[in-house]
């Protein structure tokens, strides 16, 4: 993924909520990955961090405790304590040659799966990541062969898309790799994989598809979707 | 009482060699550390690892930090916390930052912006993000020469001059951490009218940074 002037972008909405912290990891994840090669979007997290600025300098100073300065400068006086050496987990093997961006290198990838005939998902491994008790979110890569159809389905919530090779299509458009495809409880969809080339996605969804045809439910237990 | 009219924290700052009441050119040293702008008490800070400049910043700072930390549901004792966190992250990244990147107050609220929500993760035990994500590695050229002005890219003011249901709206969504449907609960109104209210203020500062970026 170079820095290529993405056509589809996360709404301003979604992006002052991962900017505030208010979405899962999984999205999180997707969004800092998309912005990482995304100038636009760059531009309005400063934007917002500016916003958050200004607005420390008109806040109205609450007193601290008495000895918080003096806290303060003896913490400063002591010397940083070594960064826990966490060793970063390997790339597997079937992903070292897909030249991921630099953001999803060392996460922590699961083994992948085929979820259909021309398909592997290799799921990211985030730890506990929720929206509710009901609701869990899934994060993982997608590698589809060319000219394949997914079948139509729709979402039991927020489904984030990051083309990072290839491309699809859907009824809202059509997705090259930096762009980003966010769908929503209520919004089916058949994404087509382009022709001429493997297309490989990042993913991060809430809860589970609803698959709408016989074939796409008869694939569900294969696809863990 | 200021920390300076304290002798003890005088001398712990570095500002006397001993804890007696300091020399005339101390004096005068204190003073223009006292008025400096808060971009080039960072500066000094990277720099000469200068006390005095981090008790000034830290005084100037601190407090907002805490409305800030208070805003977003942060119990007293929790928002001091995070406002220690994020002053000790100031002193130890200074000289990552780049006055030509951002003003001192941008920096510093995107370190406690994003320590924040480390806390809330560690707090639900998921992982935190990756430490030098958010940090920009830049290292500002040393001249002891340099004298920064207020690099104010004027926001501060255009942030004053919306109209106040925007800045209301604003202050809300930033600062006390409400989504926009929990914004239009709380002040009785439509979602439409936060989200377009919301809009309207972001586009508005948003082209107003951008002029002063000259794009």
């Amino acid at each position: 993924m170079n820095a290529s002037i993405c056509s589809h972008h996360p709404s301003f909405e979604l992006l002052l909520d991962y900017h505030q912290g208010r979405l899962g990891l999984g999205p999180s994840l997707v969004l800092e990955t998309h912005i990482g090669h995304c100038r636009e979007c760059q531009a309005q997290i400063k934007a917002f961090d500016q916003v958050g600025g200004a607005l420390i300098d008109e806040a109205d100073s609450l007193p601290m405790s008495d000895q918080a300065l003096a806290l303060s400068l003896a913490r400063i006086e002591r010397p940083a304590a070594p960064a826990a050496v966490q060793p970063k987990p390997a790339l597997p093997p079937y992903l070292r040659d897909l030249n991921l961006p630099e953001r999803l290198k060392h996460e922590r990838f699961k083994s992948r799966y085929w979820g259909a005939p021309g398909v592997w998902i290799a799921p990211i491994d985030l730890g506990e990541d929720v929206v509710s008790k009901e609701m869990p979110i899934k994060t993982f890569l997608m590698h589809v062969a060319p000219g394949l159809t997914m079948p139509a389905h729709d979402h039991q919530g927020l489904e984030m898309t990051l083309v990072l090779q290839g491309g699809f299509s859907d009824d809202a458009g059509h997705y090259e790799v930096g762009d980003l495809a966010i769908r929503d409880e209520g919004e089916v969809h058949s994404p087509m994989i382009a022709n001429n080339d493997n297309c490989l996605s990042l993913v991060s969804q809430y809860g589970s598809i609803k698959p709408k045809t016989l074939l796409g439910k008869l694939l569900m237990p294969f696809a863990k979707l | 009482m200021t920390f300076d009219q304290n002798p003890q924290m005088r001398f712990a700052v570095g500002m006397t060699n001993t804890p007696d009441s300091p020399s005339h050119e101390a004096a005068a040293h204190s003073q223009a550390i006292r008025e400096a702008s808060s971009e080039h008490l960072i500066h000094v800070i990277a720099q000469q690892r200068d006390r005095h400049a981090y008790a000034v910043l830290f005084e100037r700072f601190s407090g907002r930090l805490k409305a800030f930390a208070m805003g977003r549901g942060l119990d007293e004792q929790a928002a001091e916390d995070l406002v220690q966190d994020t002053m000790l992250l100031v002193w130890r990244k200074a000289e990552s930052f780049d006055p030509q990147k951002a003003q001192a107050s941008t920096w510093i609220y995107t370190i406690i912006r994003n320590l924040r929500i480390d806390m809330a993760r560690k707090a639900a035990r998921a992982k935190p993000l990756p430490d030098d994500l958010w940090m920009d590695n830049v290292v500002v050229a040393s001249d002891d020469q340099m004298i920064f002005e207020q690099r104010a890219t004027g926001i501060n003011e255009e942030l004053k001059r919306l109209p106040k249901e925007q800045v209301e709206v604003v202050r809300l969504s930033f600062f006390e951490d409400l989504t926009q449907t929990q914004i239009a609960s709380a002040l009785n109104l439509p979602l439409g009218t936060v989200k377009s209210r919301l809009r309207l203020a972001m586009v508005r500062l948003r082209g107003f940074i951008d002029k002063k970026a000259g794009f």
